[in-house]
């Protein structure tokens, strides 16, 4: 009996596109950890993209100045107002564009740039393996923030030297994981029949080797960003962040600070829990991604 | 520099300050942590672990400065509890002589109990800031290694010889879940450190971290370079202590 190729049609591809984006989306409806988890998120990133649309948020963030100074919540102002007479609400909204922006790139970057080491060490092995693996082993043990502020003082203030120095702060982890899935993989029985076949080592890595270690990267980098939206905050609390008539969170609390002492808890208060729900919805992401990887974690933990 | 002292020696006599905020951290964070963890893990599926769990996942997602900036606000200034920010008061800190550079312990050397008892009231909410980052991690680490303890089957003999129930978790189980939470304990010190920075600015406390922001703001790079070298040799310092507990811990080990 001979097996009938299957037409490739247009409609056909189609068919078989919607099909599997269905099934991707019964998974995740199955999954309600990771579905509250991409609620949260995208909700944060629909809100923030809005939020820079002058007209959204019910006061301007920058230039409004006629309410009351330093104000607690009251029905015009949720959240208050500071010491400029700005709507901390409307700051709130429009504050999460520097730690989406910086968060998502460095993760990118970081993830793109720690797995290709990760995979060239983890296949070469050798003396590379073992100068990359040491670089890796240096840099993840030094306190990712301290490493942070470090690279930030080195590159400069902004949004661009801020990505950069998070990005070289996750690089080892993402080293770590896709090196230890190559390792897994390299001796296996199918690799080698690749090998026989006569492959090249590109594509041995690239077409073989990488597809199996993007589970535990995607797992990984759910994580990873719940902690870069952390690591920014701190940055920019810190004043490393974008300069100041910028609504930013970091920022906020900062500015918020020096009014503590007089009790204007406001000032602190919203933006922090808006850091604190981006991270838990990023969280939750990295808890169900595991979940679904991993099957037999779900009992465990 | 800045402060025109050598570096080395400006680290030295802030160090002491970072330890001592280090140490209660540890302690508050262990207590949080593994208490919590060992709860889970010995009612596993029950609403308290269920509320342990998301507590512990929660942990992970708040801001460690944002935290500290909560306590004082609603702990020191609102209720008025405890003190604000800096490690002794005022009129405290005016006639207080540094012998050791740590201020509990200074208190007692010199027998003013009063000193001892301002240092720790403004201890308490640094060390709860710094120990509930690390609480969530912890407490995660002791839930599942205590989990996988608890399943083995010298804890069943233990049970069946007899042993009350808590003589078990303590003696038998904990043990030996103590030995994969020390192997990343290393690795969590490195973020302890980080905490302290972070910590230490929100509370202006005078130790190695503050100073390391201090020198960032005034452009001190030889200061800069020096702490963060400091810091480095004092992780490595720490892990190799770690790796020394380990042989105590678990006697199968051996260098």
């Amino acid at each position: 009996m001979t097996v009938k190729p299957i037409p490739e049609t247009v409609s056909h591809r189609l068919a078989q596109a919607i099909s599997r984006i269905g099934r991707g989306a019964r998974v995740v409806a199955r999954e309600r950890i990771l579905l509250v988890g991409i609620v949260i998120v995208s909700g944060f990133i629909i809100v923030t993209i809005l939020g820079q649309i002058p007209g959204f948020t019910p006061y301007d963030p920058v230039y409004y100045r006629s309410a009351p100074r330093l104000q607690g919540p009251s029905a015009q102002h949720w959240m208050g107002t500071d010491q400029l007479q700005r709507d901390v609400f409307s700051r709130v909204i429009s504050g999460g564009r520097a730690s989406l922006i910086v968060a998502f790139s460095a993760v990118a970057i970081s993830m793109v740039g720690g797995s290709v080491l990760g995979w060239i060490s983890g296949f070469f092995g050798g003396w590379l393996d073992r100068v990359l693996s040491l670089a890796m082993d240096a840099l993840y043990s030094f306190p990712s923030i301290i490493l942070a502020i470090t690279l930030v003082v080195v590159l400069g203030a902004g949004l661009q030297p801020m990505i950069w120095s998070v990005a070289i702060v996750y690089v080892p982890t993402y080293f770590r994981v896709s090196r230890a899935e190559v390792l897994k993989v390299r001796e296996t029985t199918y690799i080698e029949a690749i090998r026989a076949v006569g492959a090249s080592r590109t594509r041995i890595v690239l077409r073989h080797m990488a597809p199996n270690t993007v589970n535990a990267i995607m797992a990984v980098s759910s994580f990873n960003l719940a902690d870069a939206i952390l690591t920014v905050a701190a940055l920019s609390f810190l004043g490393f962040g974008l300069p100041p008539p910028a609504p930013d969170w970091g920022f906020d609390i900062q500015n918020g600070q020096k009014y503590l002492q007089s009790g204007s808890w406001w000032l602190i208060t919203f933006p922090g829990l808006m850091i604190v729900f981006l991270s838990l919805g990023f969280g939750l992401i990295g808890e169900g991604v595991s979940d679904l990887v991993n099957p037999k974690r779900r009992h465990k933990i | 520099m800045t402060t025109s002292q050598p570096v080395l020696r400006e680290l030295f006599s802030r160090l002491p300050a970072t330890v001592e905020l280090a140490i209660f951290g540890l302690l508050v964070a262990v207590l949080l942590g593994f208490v919590t963890g060992v709860i889970a893990a010995t009612r596993p599926g029950q609403v308290i672990d269920h509320a342990i769990r998301v507590f512990h996942i929660g942990s992970f997602a708040v801001p460690l400065f944002w935290f500290g900036l909560m306590l004082q606000v609603f702990v020191a200034v609102k209720l008025g509890w405890l003190p604000v920010a800096k490690p002794l008061s005022g009129n405290i800190s005016y006639a207080f002589q540094s012998k050791t550079g740590f201020f509990l312990l200074d208190g007692m050397l010199q027998g003013r109990w009063d000193w001892v008892a301002d240092a720790a009231r403004h201890l308490i909410l640094p060390a709860i800031t710094l120990g509930f980052a690390q609480a969530g991690f912890l407490g995660r680490m002791t839930r599942a290694s205590m989990l996988e303890v608890l399943d083995a089957d010298y804890v069943t003999t233990a049970r069946a010889k007899g042993l009350r129930e808590w003589g078990v978790v303590l003696r038998h189980a904990l043990r030996n879940a103590l030995i994969p939470i020390v192997t990343v304990f290393g690795l969590q010190f490195a973020i302890l450190i980080g905490g302290a920075v972070l910590t230490e600015t929100v509370f202006s406390w005078p130790g190695v971290a503050s100073y390391l922001m201090s020198s960032i703001t005034a452009r001190d790079y030889p200061a800069i370079q020096g702490t963060v070298i400091f810091i480095a040799i004092f992780i490595s310092v720490i892990n190799l202590i770690i790796d020394v507990l380990y042989t105590v811990i678990d006697p199968r080990v051996r260098y």
